[in-house]
């Protein structure tokens, strides 16, 4: 994947989480919103970080 | 009424100094002292001279350091450095000397009075730990929660980090081993809390926090400490562990 596209996919992902994050935290509901954060970070640096994922060696 | 909150009514410079132990979520309220803000001894309840086996008027004019174990001296008077008029109380771990040799352990609630005269003055509210309560003490504690630390990062190594999240216990167990250790939360260091990223433990801070596990001393975002209940909870399983491990 290029990194044009992998930055448009990673978007694609992020994007409604980062919306749900927000909106958690609007509600004050900061455990949802904590997790939701993890997950997007997760995403960021383990899925798209153009080094694969399930790979426990890293 | 939890001991913490009995804690905070009588840390009110106008309520009475009260000579009653109190016993409550496993800990015991033994009572207060009034200190200068250099950490002179100025009075004390009565319960808290007998707690430290002494006479009122041997510990008037003593400092809190001619008290307290040497090995937790430096961390005692670092951390009530860093205390501003008006925050939180700040929670220490200590143990007390005690005159004939041997020293009790204690939790001690310090805050600075913010009005009045009294203005800057140090107030603690001492609780003794009892151990037949805890059933570890805090050595075994601190190093259960080590152990509890080592064991997330040696199966993060072994299978894969992907597969587990952990924020919320990993940034507990970070703040259960700084106060134990003497030592801030070091919301920039992921290594020390096991990979949580500075964003995430500020995330996970603020969700503890509306859990009542967590506070801010005061209201710093950089001065994270846990609350009565957050310890008591955490020493709960942690003492689990200990059991287990001797078991």
């Amino acid at each position: 994947m290029s990194d044009p596209d992998r930055a448009t996919e990673l978007r694609k992902l992020t994007e409604p989480l980062t919306r749900a994050c927000e909106l958690a935290e609007r509600h004050e509901d900061f455990v949802l919103a904590a997790k939701l954060s993890d997950c997007i970070e997760w995403i960021q640096a383990a899925r798209y970080d153009g080094a694969g994922h399930g790979d426990p060696s890293r | 009424m939890t001991a913490r909150v009995m804690a905070t009514r009588r840390d009110d410079p106008n309520t009475k100094l009260a000579p009653t132990a109190i016993r409550a979520n496993g800990v015991t309220m033994i009572g207060h002292s009034v200190g200068q803000a250099c950490g002179l001894l100025l009075t004390m309840d009565g319960a808290v001279a007998d707690f430290l086996q002494r006479s009122k008027s041997e510990l008037r004019g003593l400092s809190y350091t001619d008290i307290t174990h040497p090995d937790d001296r430096r961390t005692n008077v670092s951390r009530i450095r860093l205390l501003a008029v008006g925050d939180t109380p700040l929670r220490l771990r200590k143990r007390y000397l005690l005159p004939q040799g041997g020293h009790v352990w204690a939790t001690v609630q310090v805050s600075k009075l913010h009005t009045g005269l009294d203005r800057g003055l140090l107030v603690g509210t001492i609780f003794s730990l009892d151990f037949r309560d805890r059933q570890a003490p805090p050595e075994a504690l601190w190093a259960a929660a080590k152990r509890q630390l080592r064991l997330i990062t040696e199966r993060n190594a072994v299978l894969g980090p992907d597969l587990f999240s952990d924020g919320a216990w990993l940034v507990l167990l970070g703040l259960y081993l700084a106060e134990a250790e003497g030592r801030g939360l070091d919301i920039g260091d992921d290594h020390a809390s096991g990979g949580v990223s500075a964003v995430s433990k500020t995330k996970w801070l603020r969700a503890l926090r509306a859990c009542g596990l967590v506070e801010l001393i005061g209201d710093r975002e950089d001065q994270p400490q846990l609350t009565q209940c957050g310890i008591d909870r955490i020493e709960r399983l942690l003492t689990g562990t200990v059991t287990t491990d001797l078991g």
